[in-house]
């Protein structure tokens, strides 16, 4: 087991699900209540010190929503992966964008093309400042599994409604 | 009669750059809000390109999506490639041949020095130095004529797939190779006397577009975006993939952090890219090129991400796989999604003349942005 995950364990045991430490690579499951002070850590931590969000996206399960973090330590070179599941019927999240602002563009993405909500957001007000992709005017959430567009008519306005 | 002076206020004034103009380097369009000359707010609007690749790649066989990926980095179309082939290894637990790897990286690195060359020709364009293009399309026209006899195609190659490449060097690659070589190191020092020491060229650069470490980092910044910023981030070097961990080069690192040094990062890093060309011609053994594949490919249920050096920086794939024929979900980190992210940040107190130097030397491509 690796040094970073002990640490991270000796703080936060009981909130993750799932961990596994490798010698380059760290991967963990939290539950959306434990995101916001353990990135607080890992970011702060200077033994963790993540201060580099390499990639962050969403999927649809059919069941639920999985949030995908990859972060780096720029010291230690080492990847951390952290996977989040949400509720698909209520996907809300907290935002990490003050922490990581090279993540405002990439949960405006998962708005834009899953409809995770992230609370805290500079831009969480206005769905329409949130898309970043598609139109701001476009209705619906296309990379999920059930979305199924009705064509308008008018390739630029997007679906009028959906199913 | 007396003379007084009052002090003049007028509101500010929103500008549209783009989406339609050539220094955007594609479809981009900044909403820039401007007091006098000096900008005050930016917000990018992308999303112009739009097409809905990843979701596109959702209903489709693994392999079949690799020639969407040409259409991401339009550039380096064998880099774009490499990510998604790479991660469909990972995923399939797939091992490629020795000769594959060399060519992939050798291809690769081709490939980076067509795509600098178009930043170097258009960048200096940008700045009003409409010279430098000239010359660097003409070299940039040999490499697609090289690329071309290699893959049969001279921008969107298709060639990299996953368990290797499909075909071998043709007749007589390595000699052509080899001769352009020895002919584009002194090209490249042409660039330097045109550019470098250029007064002109200075001013529009040193010390502009200052990016600090701190915020390279924060932002996500990679690439030579990040290494002109002081940062030494080269995935070729922390996390090698085929064999650049044989490959003897160097990462250039510049710590100014301004368009100059981004530039400068560009040019010595097709120093480096033709001295990895060299040791792949010299090195590379004989054998397979292409490891074999199942004709259904169906991958075990999981998750794979590949990490591959792009001209443009980190570019990785991301794919998660239930256990069928097509990906669930597919995902590209483009490196210039993230240093696009950063103009809102870097624009605020710049002369709206010099936004077009600093777009021009983060070197954005518009394909993979909007995916």
């Amino acid at each position: 087991m690796s040094a970073i995950l002990t640490r991270i364990q000796q703080q936060f045991g009981e909130a993750l699900l799932q961990a596994q430490g490798g010698e380059n690579e760290t991967r963990l499951t939290v539950s959306p209540d434990a995101l916001r002070p353990l990135c607080e850590t890992l970011r702060s931590d200077p033994a963790l010190a993540f201060g580099y969000i390499a990639d962050m996206t969403a999927r649809d399960t059919g069941e639920q929503f999985i949030l995908w973090y990859r972060l780096v330590s720029m010291s230690s070179l080492h990847t951390l992966i952290l996977t989040v599941a949400l509720p698909r019927d209520h996907p809300q999240v907290v935002s990490l964008a003050d922490l990581w602002p090279g993540l405002n563009w990439l949960e405006r993405e998962c708005f834009d093309l899953f409809g995770i909500r992230f609370a805290g957001h500079p831009d969480q007000e206005d769905p329409a400042r949130m898309r970043i992709l598609l139109p701001e005017d476009w209705e619906g959430f296309p990379f999920r599994k059930d979305y199924a567009p009705v064509f308008s008519g008018n390739p630029l306005h997007g679906p009028q409604e959906t199913n | 009669m007396t003379l007084t002076t009052t002090e003049i206020t007028s509101p500010g004034m929103t500008l549209n750059m783009g989406p339609q103009h050539p220094s955007t380097h594609g479809v981009l369009r900044l909403v820039v809000e401007l007091d006098g000359e000096i900008i005050q707010s930016c917000r990018p609007v992308i999303g112009y390109l739009h097409r809905g690749l990843e979701k596109m790649m959702e209903a489709r066989p693994y392999r079949h999506n690799v020639p969407f990926t040409d259409r991401l980095d339009y550039l380096a179309s064998l880099n774009s490639n490499l990510a998604i082939a790479q991660a469909i290894e990972r995923i399939g637990n797939v091992t490629v041949p020795e000769r594959g790897q060399y060519l992939r990286v050798l291809l690769c690195e081709i490939n980076r020095l067509a795509s600098h060359l178009v930043f170097l020709g258009t960048f200096a364009t940008d700045l009003g130095a409409t010279t430098v293009f000239l010359y660097s399309f003409r070299e940039r026209e040999r490499i697609l004529d090289l690329l071309e006899a290699m893959t049969g195609a001279r921008l969107t190659y298709n060639w990299i797939r996953a368990g290797g490449v499909p075909t071998d060097l043709p007749e007589g690659f390595g000699e052509r190779l080899t001769a352009f070589l020895d002919e584009f190191q002194f090209a490249l020092d042409e660039y330097d006397r045109l550019l470098t020491g250029n007064r002109i060229f200075r001013a529009r650069c040193e010390g502009i577009g200052v990016i600090s470490r701190e915020m390279a980092v924060a932002y996500g910044a990679s690439g030579p975006v990040a290494r002109g910023s002081g940062i030494a981030y080269d995935i070729r070097k922390v996390a090698p993939y085929d064999v650049y961990d044989r490959m003897e080069f160097d990462v250039p690192v510049y710590t100014e952090g301004d368009c100059m040094a981004r530039y400068r990062v560009r040019v010595e890093e097709m120093r480096q890219s033709a001295r990895i060309i060299r040791q792949c011609l010299r090195e590379m053994p004989e054998g397979e090129t292409m490891a074999k594949l199942p004709k259904i490919f169906k991958p075990p249920p999981g998750e794979a991400y590949s990490r591959t050096e792009s001209p443009r920086g980190e570019l990785s794939c991301y794919l998660s796989s239930d256990g069928s024929m097509n990906p669930t979900r597919v995902h590209f980190r483009a490196p210039s999604f993230f240093h696009l992210g950063l103009l809102p940040a870097m624009l605020p107190g710049v002369k709206v003349a010099d936004v077009i130097a600093i777009l021009g030397s983060l070197d954005t491509v518009l394909g993979e942005v909007d995916r």
